[in-house]
């Protein structure tokens, strides 16, 4: 260069920054590190690297037996993992053909629902967090407590269920069960209503969010994006509708869509989905087969007595034909009767498989649920034998992740709180 | 009354307590000596400056605890409530922890720079303290320019954060520290801008005057706080708050991004400083917004002071203790020692309101991105302030017409300096570009 | 199909601090309210009775063992080895447990050996303070299973099962 007779050999150049964000720093959300170039705060390039909590699940299935293989499944996605319990308890049941009673259906649509309750709820903490608002974290956290307790009551466990089993469920809920659900979901619009009033027209928040990391609609069906992330720039895709599995026919809801694809439309869809969610178990509770756990014990409980008292009838008849006497008008008349059956449908089990040797048909088959990060599937291959042959999990979370670079080249280095918390990626599920 | 006079004399900041006199005849010192008057001065304003500074530590300590236990009670928790009743010496004991902590030095680190700048951050902090007037009796030193004097203290501590990022060889600690220089450079002005109407107002930039001057008959509402200069009230406030690096303004240490900025590397007792320093500042300027714009000292009631109910004091005067208590401290009288007492207790209350609010904005609102924080103090309030001046300024001609008419006597004066400033202003920075371009571009040639 | 409306969120300086203020009144409302904390060692939370935490070893009514040593549970356990046991038959064909040993340390919790025990024997209870300090302290052997037959009923009355007599 030459300035005035001066030739300038260099010019005052800058460097690029690499920052390695990870495997541990509070907003990767596990363990992921983002090899990110910046120039100032500007980021130049990003890469994401993955595969830290590999631990071969997948490969894990073929050298267990089905129900040995089912409490793993719990830590692929420990956020949401009923929705993995059923995409594999359902696969299985479609290749042996399994009937699955209708009160095991809407057990598990009310875990499922609530479960994506408390994995939004614990996204919409995290999510702040990361935007630097400490309170909503505590508040979501309370709320989601009380999910939990409920999760702990009906299994035993509050985040690693393994409570789904092929055909039914491994318990049948708690009495009172259906009551505490009701108590806490008639509580929660207040909190969000809470949570909404301290968020969402803040300046600060919608300073940061709105207009930032916006995906336009090819792109996420380029990159597989699915999920809230997805119908947030207006794809109305949401299998619980296109493709009800469960009973999710029978249950009205909205599947909430935005149309700008921002950061704020991603946090929009997912506080409207868990109202919506509500909404759900709701109608889930009213009609809830069967009803209440006391009241079915109990109705068990005459139904067991009527059928011994036909029994001991049955016996005496037999006795008195035995000995040549005339037996009692009541006694026969007692003897003809059937005794009354709990429905089928009010069970919590289908037919009883023996989980020590459960053997499915051959036959393959492919589930595909909507969990609360995306589209998740679970695609089986029986050869006949007590192991899987293969089982491929497709996780939301790897496809939700791809997107970022894209999202972040040319933003800020502190959109990548906003942009990374939004997508609402879980490692465990990237790298299974 | 005895200590009417004080703050005005800007001179004698303090005056020796009575009992200096006693000197002479126990140690046999020349009291008629200036050295030794001055000798005395300055050990006597090293007492009371420790006094102060163990006093700032106590309340550091317990804002530390305040802070966790005001956003537990928030969140619905219930905050430290192990060591000791109700959890309160527990900044104590996580003091103790960090002071037997190891201090981890990596490599690649600038050993001199790292271990000076907590150094660097702690101190301006801490003296600012002594230019507090807590009452009007009890401060360090009343100077005649406390309120520029306390803005270029504050600002000398940015220099030890930026200086922390850099020595730390850690690219997280290096981009808080570039951010805190940039977040000082951006907040400072405002900062100071809002104190001038202060000025205008009290004429005068003794922290002390301005308290003075703020008694008046309407109380509370005779501060400068509510219809007088809300504008700069607010404008100090929010930029109060970016100066101590509190949430949404706490970029440098932005934890969810860039781990703890400009202090990750730092452990030990240097965290502590870092950690008690930033508390401690965040009390200086809660005290400056009080003494500012909230009256100090002074009773928000007016009129209505704790002097005006007669005390008896008979009990401590019986046992002769009190009395030599107050010479020891140079207060005349227990009455006197009671409306200190009085004045101390309503700064302090009014300090805390301020520090709660910091801690509940801090519950609240997420954190700003660097652009958004830079373009609202630049396109934002520092235009804002400038005009808040303006309109200040022309109240204070309209309040004082004497002024006026020497202001009119003086347009030619003004016009020529003017002249002189615009011409001298310009020629400068045309000399310097020049010259610095000239020197940096030689120095490339080199290269 | 709910259409989010975005149009309501632009942002002016007054409706900025009014916002800023309901944000701030909103976490204000919280400080009357109770906390939610739990102080756990002096309280301890209310474990439902499904709660997956120890494994333990029901005995009979008479506190006789009720382990037959199927070795069900050692085959549905996902993780390898974790429960190992050995067992002979005495002259009158009963079964004799000679080792049982449960590796506290790696066990996940996921409750599928007490789901397939043909007995009722092993199962779960709602202890949760299972920490030592060393990793041998936690293979639990038979002995340190085993509950009494006073506890074992008790369990068994609050999961619906009857008393298990004889």
């Amino acid at each position: 260069m030459d300035i005035q007779g001066v030739t300038i050999v260099r010019d005052l150049d800058t460097e690029d920054m690499v920052v390695n964000i990870g495997p541990q720093h509070p907003s990767t959300h596990g363990v992921l590190r983002l090899v990110t170039t910046l120039n100032g705060e500007v980021v130049k390039d990003m890469e994401p690297v993955i595969g830290y909590l590999h631990r071969s699940k997948e490969k894990m299935a073929e050298s267990r037996s089905y129900f040995q293989y089912q409490p793993t499944i719990d830590r692929v996605e420990y956020l949401s993992s009923f929705y993995d319990h059923y995409a594999y308890v359902a696969s299985i049941e479609k290749i042996a053909g399994l009937k699955v009673p209708k009160r095991v259906h809407y057990i598990r649509m009310i875990t499922m629902e609530l479960n994506r309750i408390s994995s939004h709820l614990l996204w919409f903490g995290t999510f702040l967090l990361d935007l630097g608002a400490s309170s909503p974290f505590f508040y979501a956290f309370r709320d989601r407590e009380r999910i939990l307790k409920l999760f702990e009551n009906i299994t035993g466990a509050r985040m690693m269920y393994n409570y789904y089993r092929f055909g039914g469920v491994n318990q049948d809920a708690p009495p009172g069960w259906l009551d505490d659900v009701r108590t806490v979901i008639n509580e929660l619009p207040d909190r969000f209503d809470e949570y909404e009033a301290i968020v969402n027209k803040n300046p600060i928040v919608v300073d940061r969010t709105v207009g930032i990391g916006i995906l336009d609609r090819q792109a996420c069906l380029d990159y597989g994006v699915t999920g809230p992330s997805l119908r947030a720039c207006g794809v109305d895709i949401d299998l619980r509708k296109a493709n009800p599995y469960c009973c999710y026919d029978e249950v009205e809801f909205d599947v909430p869509t935005s149309e700008e694809g921002d950061v704020y439309a991603r946090y929009m869809v997912r506080m409207e989905e868990m109202r919506q969610s509500i909404r759900i178990i709701h109608q889930a509770l009213d009609n809830f087969p069967g009803g209440d756990t006391a009241k079915l014990l109990k109705l068990q409980k005459e139904y067991e007595a009527a059928e011994n008292e036909i029994k001991e009838a049955k016996k005496r008849v037999m006795l008195a034909e035995k000995a040549g006497n005339e037996p009692d008008a009541a006694d026969v008349a007692k003897s003809q009767e059937t005794a009354p059956q709990l429905d089928d449908d009010w069970k919590y089990q289908g037919q009883k498989v023996n989980l020590l040797v459960y053997k499915p048909p051959e036959g393959e088959a492919m589930t595909l649920v909507e969990s609360p990060r995306g589209i998740l599937g679970c695609y089986l291959i029986s050869d006949g034998t007590p192991k899987a042959y293969r089982v491929k999990w497709r996780g939301a979370s790897f496809s939700n992740l791809s997107v970022l670079p894209p999202l972040m080249v040319g933003n800020l280095y502190p959109d990548l709180m906003a942009i990374f918390g939004s997508l609402d990626v879980i490692l465990p599920e990237v790298d299974r | 009354m005895f200590f009417t006079g004080v703050l005005a004399q800007s001179q004698m900041p303090y005056q020796l307590p009575e009992w200096f006199v006693y000197l002479h005849h126990w140690a046999g010192i020349d009291i008629t000596d200036p050295l030794m008057q001055a000798l005395m001065l300055f050990a006597w304003g090293a007492v009371l400056f420790t006094a102060i500074a163990v006093v700032a530590q106590a309340a550091v300590v317990f804002m530390v605890l305040m802070e966790r236990k005001v956003l537990a009670w928030l969140t619905q928790r219930k905050g430290p409530n192990r060591v000791g009743p109700f959890g309160l010496l527990q900044t104590l004991a996580d003091g103790v922890k960090l002071l037997f902590k190891e201090d981890i030095m990596t490599t690649g680190q600038d050993k001199l720079l790292f271990t000076l700048a907590p150094a660097i951050f702690f101190l301006p902090v801490f003296v600012l303290y002594a230019l507090i007037p807590f009452t009007d009796y009890l401060f360090g030193v009343a100077l005649p320019v406390g309120a520029l004097f306390i803005f270029s203290l504050s600002s000398i501590s940015v220099l030890g954060m930026v200086l922390a990022g850099w020595a730390s060889n850690n690219k997280y600690s290096l981009i808080g520290g570039m951010r805190s220089a940039a977040q000082a450079i951006s907040y400072e002005i405002p900062l100071v801008l809002a104190v001038l109407p202060v000025v205008l107002f009290a004429d005068s930039m003794n922290l002390g005057v301005i308290v003075e001057s703020q008694k008046g008959p309407l109380g509370m509402f005779s501060w400068y706080w509510f219809y007088l200069l809300p504008i700069s009230f607010l404008i100090f406030l929010i930029s109060s708050i970016a100066e101590v690096n509190r949430i949404p303004f706490d970029l440098p240490e932005a934890e969810s991004e860039l781990v703890s900025g400009y202090n990750t590397e730092y452990s030990g007792m240097k965290f502590a400083m870092f950690f008690l320093a930033e508390y401690a500042a965040l009390f200086v300027m809660s005290a400056l917004t009080v003494v500012l714009f909230f009256g100090g000292y002074a009773s928000p009631l007016a009129g209505a002071t704790l002097a005006g109910i007669t005390f008896d004091t008979t009990f401590i005067q019986t046992f002769g203790l009190g009395q030599s208590l107050l010479n020891a401290t140079g207060i005349p009288s227990i009455d006197a020692l009671l409306v200190q007492c009085e004045m101390i207790t309503w700064f302090l209350l009014k300090t805390y309101c301020f520090i709660f609010f910091a801690m509940w904005l801090r519950g609240t609102l997420p954190r700003l991105k660097p652009d958004q924080l830079m373009g609202f103090s630049w396109k934002f309030l520092i235009p804002l302030a400038l005009i808040n001046i303006f309109l200040v300024a022309v109240q204070r001609l309209w309040a004082h017409p004497d002024q006026m008419t020497l202001l009119a006597s003086n347009v030619p004066y003004i016009v020529l300096w003017a002249i002189i400033l615009v011409f001298g202003v310009g020629g400068f920075f045309w000399f310097t570009s020049r010259f610095f371009t000239e020197k940096l571009r030689a120095r490339l040639v080199q290269s | 199909m709910t259409k989010i409306d975005k149009s309501k969120v632009q942002v002016g300086v007054g409706s900025s601090i009014v916002e800023i203020g309901r944000g701030l009144a909103t976490v204000l409302k919280h400080f009357g309210r109770d906390s939610v904390t739990l102080e756990y060692p002096e309280v301890m939370p209310d474990l439902s009775d499904r709660f997956h935490g120890r494994l333990c070893l029901l005995t009979k009514s008479d506190g006789t063992d009720l382990c037959v040593g199927c070795k069900a549970c050692a085959r549905v356990c996902p993780c390898d080895d974790l429960i190992q046991i050995e067992m002979h038959r005495d002259d009158n064909k009963k079964p004799v447990i000679d080792l049982f040993t449960i590796d506290m340390g790696r066990c996940i919790f996921c409750g599928n050996c007490t789901e397939v025990c043909p007995v009722d024997c092993i199962k779960m209870l709602p202890d949760f303070e299972l920490a030592d300090y060393t990793r041998e302290a936690l293979v639990l052997d038979k002995h340190d299973l085993t509950i009494d037959g006073e506890e074992s009923d008790q369990w068994r009355k609050g999961h619906g099962l009857e008393p298990h007599v004889g």
